[in-house]
């Protein structure tokens, strides 16, 4: 019974705390400068991890797929089936978890430093609004970025299975990207999209908000970018499990 | 002036920070809260300046009411009242010069040259013009301290709230640290609440002082008035503060 009403605080605080955005995101100041550094930064953090993950993916699906594939004479329809794959759940889900790795642990372990050495209090006393400056400019930053990263990363993938095709069958880069471009429907791609703004949202949110309510000094700092990777893996997937219900209800797949 | 009436502060049934403190500071003069360790002596100085919010009470900053205090007014206050954090709370990512630059523009919106200016000239102030390209991690914990004082004095406002300014010092560090709050004082005309576990710095700066015990201000007076008190801890710290003079 207490760990049910914990947990109804803690959503209670979260919703509070994501709530805010939406209050500071459109009244002014803005913060420009700091909204492009943290694409910048957030951009630069996962890119390498992304590319590469992605790119390998793509090529293990193109592979795996093919032996079952050529069983149901099948083989032809490979490159389509990958390219929904990844671009309907796959590229989406896989690159969200990996940006909560690198930047969920990153904004918890930066604002929770700033916490427990008063940096936080400090900017308070400047006149500046913290949360303006510090979440609300990364949550904004990673929701508009995620979508991005995400096309990046399925273009990525579906250059992997490309090559994997190519190597297994010798297929040609022409008759690729047609069934690649067939496959890409409005109705497949914009959940997609629309999902890993969530997923950046909530990435960013809980990032800050767990960097934001460290105390304990630097043992809470690490308790802080653990759980703000955990609990935005495990947002990742609810969000994800609603999309997806919500896109074959009215969108029908 | 800064006037605490009747303050309270209650965190959970055994911490209870404030139980009915009363205190007046004058324009002008330096005063030094004592206290034991863990008493709420840094709760108080963070009430002031509206970063906790006590229970009941009333705390006037020259007259405004911070206690309930709206956002704007809030920030009138925060422009008058700065604050000296313990460990200099520079910002990390932030250059010696940012870290001056941003009080600067976000409070007083001053950019370009004028900005850069008023930077140098704080920076001079306190001894370290030439840090400007820093990184606070780059500098040493008396380095810190004296550029988190340039960065509060840096907006110029009327009363400077000190978190144990000569903390964990060497004892020369100290005596600067020491001496700019004095001169703080005299040349700007900044009046100072300290709180401080040091009888050196408390010799140097202290117009006044006052003891915090049990949430309460149990003494308040000057430091002469203090060394002659029947209060053991303040005996204490006067024999400390004999030896370290």
């Amino acid at each position: 019974m207490g760990f049910l009403s914990n947990g109804i605080i803690e959503f209670g605080s979260y919703a509070k705390f994501a709530g805010r955005f939406f209050k500071t995101v459109f009244s002014p100041p803005y913060e420009f400068r700091q909204i492009v550094r943290h694409v910048d930064d957030f951009g630069a953090m996962s890119l390498p991890l992304i590319s590469m993950v992605n790119f390998i993916m793509g090529l293990i699906l193109a592979l795996q797929s093919r032996p079952t594939m050529e069983k149901f004479g099948a083989a032809a329809w490979i490159p389509a089936m990958v390219t929904t794959s990844i671009t309907k759940e796959l590229g989406p889900v896989i690159t969200a978890l990996l940006v909560a790795g690198r930047v969920a642990s990153g904004i918890g372990a930066e604002l929770g430093s700033m916490k427990v050495t008063e940096q936080i209090d400090a900017m308070e006393c400047s006149g500046v609004d913290p949360y303006n400056y510090l979440v609300t400019t990364r949550v904004l930053a990673l929701t508009l970025l995620m979508p991005l990263l995400t096309l990046y990363a399925e273009f990525l993938g579906i250059c992997g299975s490309f090559l994997a095709e190519y190597i297994s069958s010798g297929v040609t880069l022409q008759y690729y990207y047609g069934q690649v471009v067939d496959a890409l429907t409005f109705p497949r791609v914009l959940p997609g999209l629309i999902k890993t703004a969530g997923f950046g949202f909530a990435i960013a949110v809980v990032g800050s908000y767990k960097g934001f309510n460290t105390d304990s000094g630097t043992e809470g700092v690490g308790r802080a970018t653990t759980s703000a990777v955990v609990l935005s893996s495990v947002w990742i997937i609810l969000i994800d499990m609603v999309i997806v219900k919500l896109s074959v209800t009215f969108l029908g797949e | 002036m800064i006037e605490l009436k009747n303050l309270y502060k209650t965190f959970s049934s055994e911490l209870r920070p404030m139980r009915g403190i009363d205190l007046t500071v004058e324009t002008g003069t330096n005063m030094v809260v004592l206290g034991r360790s863990g008493t709420g002596k840094s709760v108080l100085l963070k009430s002031i300046v509206g970063l906790l919010i006590p229970d009941r009470g009333s705390i006037k900053v020259a007259g405004t009411e911070v206690v309930g205090a709206d956002p704007k007014t809030l920030q009138m206050i925060r422009r008058k009242v700065g604050y000296v954090f313990q460990s200099g709370a520079l910002y990390d990512s932030l250059t010696v010069g940012e870290n001056l630059m941003f009080p600067l523009q976000k409070t007083l919106g001053m950019k370009g040259p004028e900005a850069v200016d008023r930077v140098m000239h704080y920076l001079e102030r306190v001894g370290l013009p030439d840090k400007v390209n820093k990184m606070p991690s780059e500098l040493s914990g008396g380095q810190r301290k004296r550029i988190g004082v340039a960065r509060t004095i840096i907006v110029e406002p009327e009363y400077l709230l000190y978190d144990e300014p000569t903390t964990g010092l060497d004892p020369g560090t100290t005596k600067e640290i020491s001496e700019l709050i004095v001169q703080l004082r005299d040349d700007l005309g900044i009046t100072g609440i300290a709180v401080t576990h040091d009888p050196y710095c408390l010799h140097i700066i202290a117009d006044r002082i006052a003891f915090l015990d049990e949430g309460k201000i149990v003494f308040e007076g000057t430091p002469e008035e203090g060394k002659h008190s029947d209060i053991d801890f303040l005996k204490i710290f006067f024999t400390l503060e004999s030896s370290a003079a």
